[in-house]
């Protein structure tokens, strides 16, 4: 039965994904991909097996930083921020990323 | 984030993994109430939206893994949990401890102990400071024949002027001292030195002070310096003893200082006096001493030999008669400290214990590798579970670490027990410059073993048993099956392994047993039994003058005849085997006169009337020295055979005149010729023709008394030697008295060491390898059983079941046997500097250690075999 056709995301991509959620705001885990899938306009669905693990990585390099906080209804949650070193990162990445994608646009439309 | 942050953080989740568990769960679980309330939100049951909001997060387990990944110190937490389950397996296979454990230790504890022995005499440096500085000065003359003599005074102190290459040097000459003062008079070791010797070395008193160059004025007060053992045993290492004056030879020395523990000059010395030479120049030609120098830094021995060699040059053009020919001869001064005669046994000594390790590991490997068999359905289990090969390899490693660790333990405390055992064996007394302690270096190399030996006996059947996938272990459920052919053959190699091991060590064992039988039945030139010796110095103030020597041997010797049991006494300068004794220039009279510095060498003996007789040396031609023989007399001189055999090869040489000396030569006839005796260092090096003089015309203070006793009474014999030489001089100490044979048997102390140790290797060995065959046919056996029930029920007789199962064993027997004689055929020749008389690769030794291997594999191979065959075969066939 043919269902929605997930999209599958290379792991540098969501760490880009991630940070560039996060740049608007400090978010949890699970608001990081609700706003992952608002922004793409529901064609992201971020797994969630790989968007923690993502997450501890990101927090590993020193991109983001993390601390506990209340979320909304009250409950514990663990909140990200992106640090200085992110937004450079996030900046590097996107440029990167917008080189390549014009690159494969030319080749795929060249004659 | 810069390393170090990322590092603190990383130490932060080792510490705090608890807590980190915690938050993570709490993560994961507040992600999962928002999506099930977001699924509630979307219209989904409360049930339902749970159940959806798990399943779109996946495989929960997963996830907490790869977040643990990346938090990193998995690989410790893992190491943890084999750590524990390797401790539970291994209580529960109690058995299997019981015989690993002890094998292990005993491998491990003799390497231990083997190696604190040889640890400082092969590995650890000198204790000086910068010990491969340090050079040991000699002289040699090639035209003469010398390959290395001592040093004239004159030649080192136109060295220590001239040269460019040495920071400093020093001499030392050792001689036998009476200690008198309060107490009885005792012989002690004593050594001139020059005051640039202890800073040469680099040594520095503990209490008072070293030499100076006032100390060797020949108007300065005598002084003494007494090393470590001395202060200890005989002044109770009282610092007051600084200023006390002591009786060195009659003469009265003041106590300057004291030198530290653990320091001696080559030979092992008490008490230092320095040097004094009034006139340099009139000891030429005089070689007596020994000297040691200190290399200024980046010089090399070439170097500092050429440049010695250019004085040397000028000395023997300026000194013809004295110099020329001769040539410094440098050493590096542990060559010297720890010669190679005493190196050489060590390395055998390490190659043998670490056979014997090795055998011990294939047993325990064989162990190791059945039980592991054993769990193959346990590790199909883990494999089907996702644990990847090397997780499963290492916790066989684990278990393996675990026992080896334990075995180390256990063998290095048995070490200190194995080190001290040893030392007992050793006659000689030990310089105090070699330490035999058990210390860090000692316990680093142990742990190494012990990682080594896990890394031996673990590897291959772990490697072996990770092989198993749920495929194998079905297919070994069903009986009757023979072992797969790859698995027997570890087991086969291991045991196949010990044999050849066993062998190699047997026949090493066996020709250092033959060398020492040989030694012991070889032909001294004399009878040693039921000879007592007994050495005397007589101090120089005292009897000064060549008669009041011999008046006093003359005297004691009467003496020491006309008491009971004693069938004949004589005395000698230098005793054979123990002694090195004299030598001089000589020239035949009535021949061309040799190139000066081209003179031939002898040996030269002084003796007392009836020393041939007392010793049964074999008089070959003329007569004895006699009482008539006297110091105004004419000159007279006894020959050895190897002396007429090179000077007088066909010519008598009864009536032949000689002169010897080269200061002042007498000329002396030839009245007798003897037979040969074995000198000092017989089993090195060329022997030297020797002559006797009567010791009434050459009276050397220092002589060693021979007694023939007609019985064994050497207790008695030392009470009236003692009274003897108490009626006569009271002051001078008496020396120990020893047997002949004892001193003959000493003289090969370090090849008799050897030979013991060698034996008792090769005895465990062998009884390992035994062992080891044995388990092999009784796991054979085990495994088999069903077969062999079968077989007997068919009528298979009670020797055809033997024979069956034997086969393997022997097989693997003979195998190992060849591969170890081809082995012992290459490496015994490592040997040789050890061996007397005694062929690496004889024959007959090899066939004995071959039949003896033999008759043990054979042994082990049929208890195991002759229980199968008694299997009743209902039993057999229901166990399954």
């Amino acid at each position: 039965m043919p269902k929605d056709e997930k999209t599958e995301l290379l792991q540098g991509t969501l760490d880009m994904l991630i940070l560039r959620s996060l740049q608007l705001a400090p978010m949890h885990g699970f608001g990081i991909s609700v706003r992952i899938r608002q922004l793409s306009d529901e064609v992201l669905q971020v797994e969630q097996g790989s968007l923690y693990p993502a997450l501890a990585r990101l927090e590993e390099q020193g991109w983001i930083r993390s601390e506990w906080g209340v979320s909304d209804n009250n409950r514990k949650a663990k909140y990200y921020t992106l640090t200085a070193t992110g937004h450079r990162q996030l900046e590097a990445e996107t440029a990167n990323w917008r080189r390549l994608s014009s690159a494969v646009n030319l080749v795929l439309h060249t004659a | 984030m810069n390393p170090l942050r990322r590092l603190l953080r990383r130490l932060r989740g080792l510490f705090r993994r608890r807590r980190l568990e915690r938050e993570m769960d709490d993560e994961l679980r507040f992600h999962l109430e928002m999506q099930a309330a977001a699924n509630r939100a979307a219209g989904m049951d409360p049930d339902e939206a749970h159940y959806a909001a798990r399943r779109q997060f996946g495989h929960l387990d997963g996830v907490r893994e790869a977040m643990r990944d990346v938090r990193g110190w998995v690989w410790l937490e893992q190491l943890g949990r084999d750590f524990h389950f390797a401790l539970r397996a291994l209580a529960r296979s109690r058995g299997f401890l019981v015989a690993a454990i002890p094998t292990l230790a005993f491998g491990i504890g003799l390497c231990t102990t083997i190696f604190s022995l040889v640890n400082p005499i092969l590995f650890r440096p000198l204790p000086f400071p910068e010990p491969d500085r340090l050079v040991f000065l000699n002289q040699a003359n090639a035209p003469l024949g010398i390959k290395s003599s001592s040093l004239a005074y004159a030649d080192y102190h136109e060295w220590r002027k001239g040269n460019r290459t040495f920071a400093d040097m020093g001499l030392f000459l050792a001689y036998a001292a009476s200690l008198g003062g309060t107490e009885q008079p005792a012989r002690i070791a004593a050594s001139l030195v020059t005051p640039s010797l202890f800073p040469v070395l680099g040594v520095r008193p503990i209490v008072g002070r070293g030499f100076e160059a006032a100390d060797a004025r020949p108007e300065a007060p005598p002084v003494a310096v007494l090393s470590h053992s001395l202060w200890q045993k005989r002044y109770g290492a009282d610092p007051g003893v600084v200023g006390r004056s002591i009786q060195l030879n009659g003469r009265s020395h003041t106590v300057i200082g004291v030198l530290p523990r653990g320091f001696s000059t080559p030979d092992i010395t008490d008490v230092w006096t320095p040097l004094v030479i009034s006139a340099p120049d009139q000891t030429r030609g005089n070689h007596m001493f020994q000297g040691i120098g200190r290399l200024k830094p980046e010089v090399t021995l070439d170097q500092a030999h050429s440049d010695l060699a250019l004085i040397s040059e000028r000395m023997a053009q300026a000194f013809p008669e004295t110099n020329r020919g001769f040539v410094p001869h440098l050493l590096p001064l542990r060559e010297v400290f720890l010669k190679s005669d005493l190196r050489d046994p060590c390395w055998a000594l390490l190659g043998a214990v670490g056979f014997v390790l090795a055998v011990a590991c294939a047993n325990a490997a064989n162990l190791f590798l059945a039980r592991a068999l054993g769990r193959q359905k346990e590790f199909a289990v883990r494999a089907a579970f996702g644990a990847t090969r090397w997780r499963r390899i290492r916790q066989l490693l684990t278990e393996g670490a675990l026992i080896a660790a334990a075995a180390g333990v256990l063998g290095l405390l048995c070490s200190y027990a194995g080190v001290r055992l040893v030392l007992a064996l050793v006659p000689i007394e030990i310089p105090p410059w070699l330490n035999f302690r058990v210390d860090w270096g000692v316990t680093a190399f142990s742990a190494g073993v012990s990682l080594l030996t896990c890394l031996l006996f673990a590897l291959a059947p772990a490697w072996r048993v990770s092989l198993a996938t749920g495929q194998e272990c079905l297919e070994e459920s069903t009986h009757g099956t023979r072992e797969s052919r790859h698995k027997s053959r570890l087991r086969a190699l291991l045991v196949a392994g010990e044999v050849a091991l066993a062998t190699l060590l047997l026949c090493g064992a066996g020709l250092m047993f033959r060398t020492i039988r040989n030694l012991r039945r070889m032909d001294t030139g004399f009878e040693p039994r039921q000879l007592a010796v007994c050495s005397l110095d007589l101090p120089a103030v005292k009897y000064d003058t060549p008669e009041k020597r011999a008046a006093f041997y003359r005297a004691f010797l009467q003496k020491l005849g006309a008491l009971p049991g004693v069938e004949s006494v004589a005395a000698v300068s230098a005793l054979p085997i123990r002694d090195r004794g004299n030598f001089s220039v000589f020239c035949v009279d009535g021949r061309p006169a040799p190139e000066p510095g081209a003179y031939p060498n002898a040996s030269i003996r002084a003796v007392t009337p009836g020393y041939f007789d007392t010793m049964k040396i074999p008089l070959l031609q003329g007569r004895e020295f006699t009482a008539a023989d006297r110091a105004n007399g004419a000159g007279v001189i006894i020959i050895d055979t190897l002396f007429a055999r090179q000077f007088f090869p066909d010519v008598n040489p009864l009536g032949q005149h000689l002169k010897w000396g080269a200061a002042d030569p007498t000329t002396m006839e030839i009245v007798g010729v003897v037979g040969d005796v074995k000198p000092f260092g017989w089993e090195t090096g060329d022997p030297q023709p020797a002559f006797y003089l009567p010791h009434a015309q050459c009276t050397f203070s220092q002589m060693t008394v021979v007694a023939r006793l007609a019985g064994t009474d050497f207790g008695g014999f030392a009470l009236g030697f003692r009274q003897s030489l108490r009626a006569l001089d009271p002051a001078l100490p008496s020396a120990p008295l020893a047997s002949m044979e004892e001193v003959v048997r000493q003289s090969f102390w370090q090849r008799r060491l050897l030979a013991q140790l060698v034996g008792v290797f090769s005895a465990l060995a062998l009884a390992l390898t035994a062992v080891g065959i044995a388990g092999m046919i009784a796991y054979t056996v085990a495994q088999r059983t069903h077969e062999i029930g079968v077989r007997i029920a068919l009528g298979a007789r009670e020797t055809d079941v033997i024979r069956l199962v034997m086969r393997q064993g022997l097989n693997l027997a003979v195998i190992g046997l060849i591969i170890g004689l081809l082995a012992s055929t290459g490496l015994t020749r490592l040997l040789l500097s050890q061996l007397y008389a005694v062929n690496p690769l004889d024959p007959a030794t090899l066939a004995a250690s071959a039949c003896l291997l033999g008759a043990v594999a054979l042994l082990a191979c049929y208890l195991p075999a002759r229980r199968a065959a008694r299997v009743d075969p209902l039993t057999a066939l229901h166990d399954e």
